[in-house]
């Protein structure tokens, strides 16, 4: 049966002309408008650049999923997350410090700065939070506290110094393994310790492991900072900025309070310097009073 | 030459070529058929086949750039109109709104019964209850039946152009065809009685 074939069916010939005759619906007027309207906008946007798209009003806006902006959220707070994550992992910025990439000592030393500021800074507030919550360890405590500084020294350690074979290793090299080795031993112990203590002795105590400053990672890291430090008062002194050398001397101490009297990482020449002008501002202070 | 004379493939090549006007001329030849056609796949619902309408011609006008005058732009009109129909059938839940036709056409039949019945001449309620039992007949009918016969009744289209559209052979058409007419068969009976 061919499509005339069914034209010439009486039946269909019936049904078609009685569907015919009732169909008479028509879109409503208001559509017609909508569509005429597009198709001439579309054709006003061509006229000048060839677009695909009518940009009328009733041009209908694509409708954007919303998983799309999710996805963004997500993978925003994600890497924000490992970011952070990544920066207060005590192992991660100095895993990647390594000193033979730098040939000058300048660009270590900075190298070495950047590595440690955010650190320093965390420390400093933890010490400043747990100070003002933790009661002083009593002695038993310290003692307790001691004793578990006395026995990591001892445990071994996680990464084995380059150079540790090498018959002559150089001053910044050897400086480089202590690092290394302290950071490397704090990584481990960093958080296991503490936990440790406080299931034996309470909060109080595991806070002060968790931010005492002699625990390795954070000597190692203020030792390095220290280091600094003296290295651009020992700059001031060779170019004989005095008076830029004597405020960094108060601040030097500031950060570096002597210990039992001493301060064995300072020059001698820097120590003197130090001596020199205290008792001149103490002989001041007492002129003036 | 006016506007009006030229063929439907020769205005969609003016309008994709910048002249506006041809589109007029072009929606004003075929609105009604494709409205049509579009509200009977759609168990008459109005108001989803004037959306699924408008979309079909904002389609065709977006995609007027990629018009070859070697297509018949009835075929790829109404070849728009059956995907977007398959997309919507896809988004839809069908069954949901088979059970819904069903309610409407009796509430419609009934309403236009109480209506018609005290109001008009008997011939003219007997013609009125003839066309919504052929379009109640139609709408009962499988999809692809329906589609087949629709195409052919407001397109106008050929076996070949149906089967162009609807992406099956010429022979497949022609079987949906025959068994669709079989199946409205018995309500020609009554329709050759008042013809």
């Amino acid at each position: 049966m061919s499509s005339n074939e069914f034209d010439k069916d009486k039946n269909f010939h019936i049904l078609h002309e009685k569907y015919q005759a009732e169909s008479t619906e028509l879109p409503p007027g208001s559509i017609d408008e909508n569509i005429l309207q597009a198709a001439h906008r579309a054709v006003e946007v061509q006229g000048g650049v060839e677009k695909s798209q009518p940009s009328g009003v009733f041009h209908r806006v694509k409708k954007h999923p919303w998983y799309h902006p999710m996805s963004y959220v997500a993978i925003i707070v994600i890497s924000l997350s490992v970011v952070m994550k990544l920066a207060f992992e005590p192992g991660f910025v100095e895993s990647e410090f390594n000193g033979d990439d730098f040939s000058d000592k300048a660009q270590m030393q900075e190298a070495e700065e950047v590595a440690i500021k955010p650190q320093n800074r965390i420390s400093q507030e933890q010490k400043k939070i747990a100070k003002a919550v933790a009661p002083k360890a009593t002695k038993t405590q310290q003692q307790t506290t001691a004793s578990w500084f006395k026995a990591k020294e001892k445990k071994p350690m996680l990464m084995k110094p380059k150079a540790a074979s090498a018959p002559d290793v150089s001053a910044s090299q050897q400086r480089e393994q202590k690092i290394e080795s302290a950071v490397s031993g704090a990584a481990m112990s960093k958080f296991a310790e503490p936990m440790r203590a406080m299931s034996q002795t309470g909060p109080e105590v595991a806070a002060d492991i968790f931010l005492d400053e002699s625990e390795p990672s954070v000597l190692a890291r203020q030792k390095i900072s220290q280091k600094n430090q003296i290295h651009k008062l020992m700059k001031l002194l060779e170019s004989r900025q005095f008076e830029k050398l004597k405020l960094a001397l108060q601040q030097y101490r500031k950060d570096y309070p002597l210990k039992n009297g001493v301060d064995n990482e300072l020059p001698q020449v820097l120590s003197d310097l130090e001596t020199k002008w205290q008792t001149e501002n103490t002989a001041k202070s007492l002129n003036n009073d | 030459m006016k506007l009006n004379d030229l063929s439907d493939e020769d205005l969609m090549l003016s309008y994709r070529d910048g002249t506006a006007a041809a589109f007029d001329v072009l929606y004003a030849r075929h609105k009604g058929g494709l409205y049509r056609y579009v509200l009977r796949q759609l168990n008459n619902r109005q108001e989803i086949a004037a959306e699924l309408f408008q979309d079909v011609w904002m389609k065709l006008i977006n995609a007027r750039l990629s018009y070859q005058a070697s297509a018949k732009f009835t075929t790829w009109l109404y070849h728009l109109a059956h995907n977007r129909l398959v997309d919507y059938w896809r988004s839809e839940k069908h069954r949901k709104h088979q059970v819904e036709y069903e309610e409407s056409t009796e509430a419609q039949l009934a309403d236009s019964y109480i209506e018609n019945h005290y109001s008009e001449p008997h011939n003219e309620l007997q013609q009125k209850q003839m066309h919504q039992q052929i379009k109640q007949a139609i709408a009962e009918l499988p999809e692809e039946q329906r589609s087949a016969i629709l195409l052919k009744e407001e397109a106008a289209l050929s076996l070949a152009e149906i089967a162009e559209v609807t992406g099956v052979n010429r022979e497949t058409v022609k079987s949906r065809l025959r068994y669709g007419i079989k199946r409205l068969r018995g309500i020609l009976h009554p329709l050759r009685s008042v013809s």
